[in-house]
């Protein structure tokens, strides 16, 4: 809403603060003042000039020359406007004069003649929209002053961002009456009078209402004899001021008022309407209107419409119709005034995608007491500017007299939200202030009525608002709660929140960047999750969005790494090719049955060298030990011993990974954590990556079960441990956790004796001519340690070799000298 | 040895192997190895089986008489050799030392071995020590899904639908088919949740845990959530965190309180912090929160040295005498203040849709964009950089 400074200025007592403060003032009672232009800015020197000859040029056929007096010298000025006439007073720029748009006006010969100046239209003044020639400024303009004495000029315009429960602050009068409940000073409203310059010939028109619950009032007041044509410069200032374009001098009135009083307003031609009548009904199926913006709308049987006895001729509180409207023809108008219940508005303007100035207000709520005085205003304002005669009574068809509504505030209560004792009779001078009526009130509390501007405030706690914002919030203290010991949260959201922090330390001790990524993904790369060409897996089947803003953020992502591998592209681009990022996010799924999921998860890829490129490194690829090592890191930064957890080659489920380097990653009890290895080369393909990028995810809530962020101390051994290789050759098919499990498993003669395997750390795994053909060598340096005492040579040899006959029970295996 | 030795040969030869031995030692420090030529000399004359011993050994067949006279020259002897193979062992030693540090320094220029140190997202970043600010006030972290029910979107948060109030946040539907699980996800059952949509904010966590649990509760709830649109100033998805406090009493002070704590803790203790009264449906009264400009500190003035840093990129640097440049910050506009927050008193309606009495609870909601909260801290200029992820991006957050 634009609020024009002078045209408010006639509704307030009192002088108005500067711009800005008022600026200030109003947005801290709660509306805001997006900010401040000018209109009419910029035209110094352009001033009131009259047409004292006017002749046409002899060289060309659309130009007059005209001579014209300034206030102080008389001029030649040639000039182009067809509405161009002598007597007529006009905005004149000499030359020198800079106009909007940065033209300069120069003294220049046009066909012979020499031009001292530029007769200006409201166009070339920049102020509004008007292509049918000069700006005549009338009779009464002042000839020689400056034009912003004509005319109010580089006058400030606030633009008021009303949050949709303000209504009331759609207007210029409802901006002033908050100004005066702010600054504690009067409002000054404007009147008129009901008045009939004629009696009708019975019967001129007929209002019928069918839907009383969508239209509770309807008021109709009727002018004849208007002759249509310009509205006065000062009405068009004002309205172009507040951003409405003026139309012709009935239009015009209408929107003027809606500005002044917030009240929407619609001018029909009353003898374009068949049999004079009106009638406010739901629309038939299959009817059609042409609306005012020229397009064609198919109306839906729950819009409702204003119609004639034969067709509907506007959709109300919305747009009016083409077919009956004001038109330089028109001299007898139908000025309609009505309240329509705000959700139909709404409904019918989404569903046409139509939003009007009209619209705008009759869905946040209407004043429903205003009607008749809207309605009257602009009978009076018509009759001023175009002429014409009030034709009777008003038509007030009011099927549901509004009933205001009444709330009571206990004045305690205020101070009990706000936390900052307010005076009862503070509390109510602020309300009265704001309209509101006092119907009772004792010492804990008054009963007020609501004013009708302000249908929303239907309970104490918006009272308490109005109190609170008037006041000022800066007033309120600042504390804290002083009796609250809540904690209660939710464990689930807490929990996952520590662990995404603690797998985060882990990825960044791994050198990986995190990334933040949409939570979208394209269609094609949803394909590219199946595991073949016609076949569905559970992440080949995304969420799709109704109303997505692109192809490529169709559907929900399935999985975190989708977006990750949309990272490297990206990335790639850029000569960036060795990438470790990981991102803590959701992905989202949905069963047979329908029903969504949105398991968190942590995902990583590495790609690209494995240490960054450098002197002293050698540039060797990441690969998939890479990658576990850093799923392993991030387990156990958890507290879940990798050692405890399962990496088993994955079945078909993973179709987006290369079928021989991928695993399940499984917890103690065999349940799933989470997956990892090489992508298949068909999803590098889909995302044009080079093979051997590695990837991994991990389900935030399988780990959060099994997550122990608490550990607890178990003690150092005391005793040094006894260090000893092992180098076994086994079949190639036996899995080195396989030979890590019988090496850690305790043995029985060790048991007895005290001593165990701390810890046996594979150090070479060899393949080749030296160990011969499906064999490999694999080396442990065990620590054996007893918690008793220092072991001897000999003890340990002893259960060293129980180990070895028990390996090479188990798996054949033999030692490697 | 021919005969039985004398006294007399046995003094002459320990004599002509000291004097040996001291002839060997001192040729030996001339060598390139001096340790190992000493150590070899050692074994010739005092090894088990060296010169010396040997001679000490064959001691047993002198008299009683002259073993002593013996003796003593033996131990004279080999003390003279083990001293002078000391002495020349340190000697050696004090040279090799000498010469490893008289040697050409190493290149020290080189660059060290690279660490990758990795790299945390500003926005995760900055969300995690905002949350880490309220986990100091007694707040819990909680969270809901990003998928959810216009009834906890809208309609529990007092936004029934066609109220202007939906205008002010444009929605991603879910194409239909699919059901939102009518239960909340700690299998509570809820109220019949309603078409399915991303949600436009972290309210519906409010709704969730509130269902959930019963008053008192103290939550904050970081997270992902969606609007239709996108440009230089918008992306269609971003991050709010959330906060609720309800207890009894719990007043506007008290919002304003916890909000100057954040603010203070958070971007600095001068901070100073505002409530501009606004409108959300599901708080009343409702607050706009600004807090003092993080770069001019409240004044709206520009810093000289901020402008300073951008006039070098124009190549005419700093011209002498120049004044400093006195423009608005460009940061808040000249204001002097930041908006980064919404907030309110929970609006009865709400405790009344998810069974709270108003009468006798009250509490507090805020919520905080993140991202522009990151901006501001890293000073980062084009949204649209936060998730385009690249490298060269994420490598100035260390």
């Amino acid at each position: 809403m634009k609020v024009f400074l002078p045209w408010l200025r006639e509704y307030l007592t009192r002088d108005l603060p500067e711009p800005s403060e008022l600026a200030e003032r109003l947005t801290f009672a709660g509306l805001e003042v997006e900010g401040i232009e000018e209109f009419g800015a910029g035209l110094a020197g352009v001033v009131v000039a009259q047409v004292e000859l006017c002749e046409p040029h002899p060289e060309a056929d659309r130009l007059k020359i005209c001579k014209v007096f300034d206030g102080v010298s008389k001029r030649t000025v040639v000039c182009g406007a067809p509405n161009v006439r002598r007597g007529m007073k006009v905005p004149l720029a000499p030359p020198g004069t800079r106009l909007p748009g940065n033209l300069l006006v120069e003294k220049r010969r046009v066909r012979g003649v020499e031009s001292a100046g530029m007769l200006l239209s409201a166009s070339e003044l920049g102020l509004w929209d008007d292509h049918s020639g000069l700006l005549d400024l009338g009779p009464k303009a002042p000839v020689g002053s400056a034009l912003h004495e004509a005319l109010d000029l580089s006058e400030p315009v606030l633009e008021i961002a009303a949050t949709p429960n303000r209504p009331d602050a759609l207007s210029h009068v409802g901006v002033a009456r908050e100004i005066a409940a702010i600054t504690n000073s009067s409002l000054r409203a404007p009147t008129a009078r009901i008045r009939r310059d004629i009696e009708p010939s019975a019967p001129y028109a007929k209002v019928v209402i069918d839907e009383p619950e969508r239209c509770t009032r309807y008021v109709a007041q009727v002018v004849e004899g208007v002759r249509i044509g310009m509205s006065p410069p000062w009405l068009c200032a004002r309205l172009a001021a507040a951003g409405i374009r003026p139309i012709n001098n009935v239009v015009d009135v209408t929107n003027y008022v809606l500005l002044e009083l917030g009240h929407p307003l619609h001018a029909f031609d009353l003898d374009l309407l068949a049999e004079s009548t009106i009638v406010v009904r739901l629309a038939k199926e299959g009817e059609v209107i042409e609306t005012l913006d020229e397009v064609e709308r198919k109306l839906h049987g729950s819009d409702l419409v204003i119609a004639d006895a034969a067709s509907p001729v506007a959709i109300a509180g919305v747009m009016g119709g083409a077919s009956s409207e004001v038109t330089k023809e028109t001299t007898r108008v139908l000025i309609e005034s009505a309240w329509f219940e705000p959700t139909g508005v709404r409904r019918t303007a989404r569903r046409h995608g139509l939003h009007s100035e009209s619209s705008h207000r009759f869905e946040r709520g209407a004043d429903p007491r205003i009607p008749l005085q809207a309605a009257t205003r602009a009978a009076s304002l018509i009759r001023k500017i175009a002429g014409g005669r009030v034709v009777g009574l008003p038509i007030d068809v009011h099927p549901r007299p509004f009933e205001p509504l009444r709330v009571t505030l206990r004045f305690a209560r205020t101070n009990e939200v706000l936390g900052l004792p307010i005076r009862a009779a503070e509390q109510v001078a602020i309300l009265r202030r704001l309209g509101f009526k006092v119907l009772k009130r004792d010492r804990h509390s008054v009963e007020l009525e609501v004013p009708s501007f302000r249908t929303e405030m239907a309970r104490e706690i918006d009272l308490i608002e109005e109190v609170a914002r008037i006041h000022g919030y800066d007033s309120i203290p600042a504390t804290l709660p002083r009796r609250s010991l809540a904690t209660a949260g939710e464990e689930k959201g807490q929990a996952h929140f520590d662990i995404a922090s603690r797998l985060r330390d882990a990825a960044a001790a791994a050198g990986c960047r995190e990334v933040v990524n949409y939570s979208f993904m394209s269609e094609d790369e949803i394909a590219s999750l199946a595991p073949r060409d016609g076949e569905v897996s559970r992440e080949a089947r995304a969420l799709m969005l109704s109303n997505p803003l692109s192809k490529d953020q169709a559907a929900m992502r399935t999985t975190v790494m989708v977006s990750l591998l949309a990272n490297l592209r990206h990335n790639r681009r850029f000569q960036r090719g060795d990438l470790k990022l990981y991102e803590i996010g959701r992905a989202y799924l949905f069963d047979e049955l329908g029903v969504i999921s949105e398991p968190e998860r942590f995902a990583a890829l590495m790609t690209g060298r494995r240490r960054p490129l450098s002197w002293t490194t050698d540039g060797t690829a990441v690969d998939f030990y890479d990658i576990k090592g850093l799923v392993e890191a991030a387990l156990e930064r958890v507290g879940i011993d990798p050692a405890s957890c399962s990496f088993e080659t994955k079945g078909d489920d993973l179709p987006w990974l290369h079928p021989t380097s991928a695993c399940h990653v499984a917890g103690p009890e065999g349940e799933l954590l989470g997956w990892l290895g090489e992508i298949h080369p068909r999803v590098a393909g889909t995302f044009e990556l080079p093979a051997k990028v590695f990837v991994a995810e991990l389900e935030m809530e399988a780990i959060s079960r099994r997550a122990r962020l608490l550990p607890t101390y178990e003690g150092v051994p005391r005793f040094p441990p006894v260090l000893r290789d092992l180098a076994v050759v086994v079949d190639d098919s036996v899995p080195a956790a396989r030979v890590r499990q019988l090496l850690e498993a305790p043995l029985k003669e060790a048991a007895r004796a005290g001593v165990n395997v701390a810890k046996a750390t594979l150090f070479d795994v060899y393949t080749g001519q030296q160990v011969g053909e499906g064999k490999r060598s694999l080396a442990y340096a065990i620590q054996y340690q007893s918690s008793d005492r220092t072991l001897t040579d000999s003890e340990t040899m002893e259960i060293h070799e129980a180990l070895i006959r028990r390996l090479q029970h188990e798996l054949g295996a033999q030692l490697r000298s | 040895m021919e005969g039985r030795p004398t006294p007399e040969s046995m003094l002459e030869a320990l004599d002509s192997a000291k004097r040996t031995a001291l002839a060997l030692i001192e040729e030996a420090l001339a060598e390139e190895d001096p340790a190992g030529v000493l150590e070899s000399i050692r074994l010739r004359f005092l090894g088990k089986k060296g010169e010396v011993s040997l001679i000490l050994k064959s001691m047993g067949s002198l008299s009683a008489e002259a073993r002593p006279a013996v003796g003593q020259a033996a131990n004279a002897t080999r003390d003279a050799i083990e001293s002078a193979l000391a002495r020349a062992k340190d000697t050696a030693e004090g040279a090799a030392l000498d010469r490893e540090l008289r040697a050409p320094p190493i290149d020290v220029s080189l660059p060290g071995r690279p660490v990758e140190l990795g790299r945390r997202h500003p926005v995760s970043r900055t969300g995690e020590e905002v949350v880490r600010v309220f986990e100091r006030m007694g707040f819990k972290v909680a969270s809901g899904p990003e998928i959810e029910g216009d009834f906890y979107n809208f309609e529990a948060l007092n936004i029934p639908a066609e109220h202007p109030a939906r205008d002010m946040q444009d929605t991603f539907y879910l194409a239909s088919g699919h059901p939102v699980a009518a239960t909340l996800h700690d299998g509570t059952r809820g109220p019949e949740p309603g078409e399915v949509l991303l949600r436009t904010h972290t309210s519906p966590v409010q709704v969730r845990s509130m269902l959930r649990s019963p008053p008192p509760i103290r939550i904050v709830c970081p997270g992902k959530v969606y609007r239709r649109d996108s440009d230089l100033t918008h992306t269609p998805m971003f991050h709010q965190i959330e906060g609720l406090w309800v207890d009894r009493q719990v007043t506007m002070a008290d919002l304003k309180g916890t909000l100057q704590l954040f603010a203070t803790s958070f971007f600095g203790k001068d901070t100073r912090v505002r409530l501009r009264p606004s409108y959300f449906q599901f708080t009343e009264p409702s607050a706009e929160v600004d807090v003092s400009c993080t770069l001019c500190g409240g004044s709206g003035a520009s810093r000289s040295e901020m402008e300073g840093h951008e006039d070098a990129g124009q190549g005419n640097g700093s011209i002498a005498g120049k004044p400093p440049q006195t423009g608005p910050c460009k940061t808040c506009s000249g204001t002097g203040w930041l908006e980064i927050l919404g907030a309110g008193m929970v609006d009865p309606a709400v405790f009344e849709a998810v069974g709270y009495d108003p009468d006798t609870w009250s509490g507090f909601a805020f919520g905080m964009g993140i991202d522009r909260v990151a901006m501001l801290r890293y000073r980062i200029d084009d949204l649209r950089m936060l998730f385009e992820n690249d490298a060269r991006f994420l490598d100035q957050f260390p």
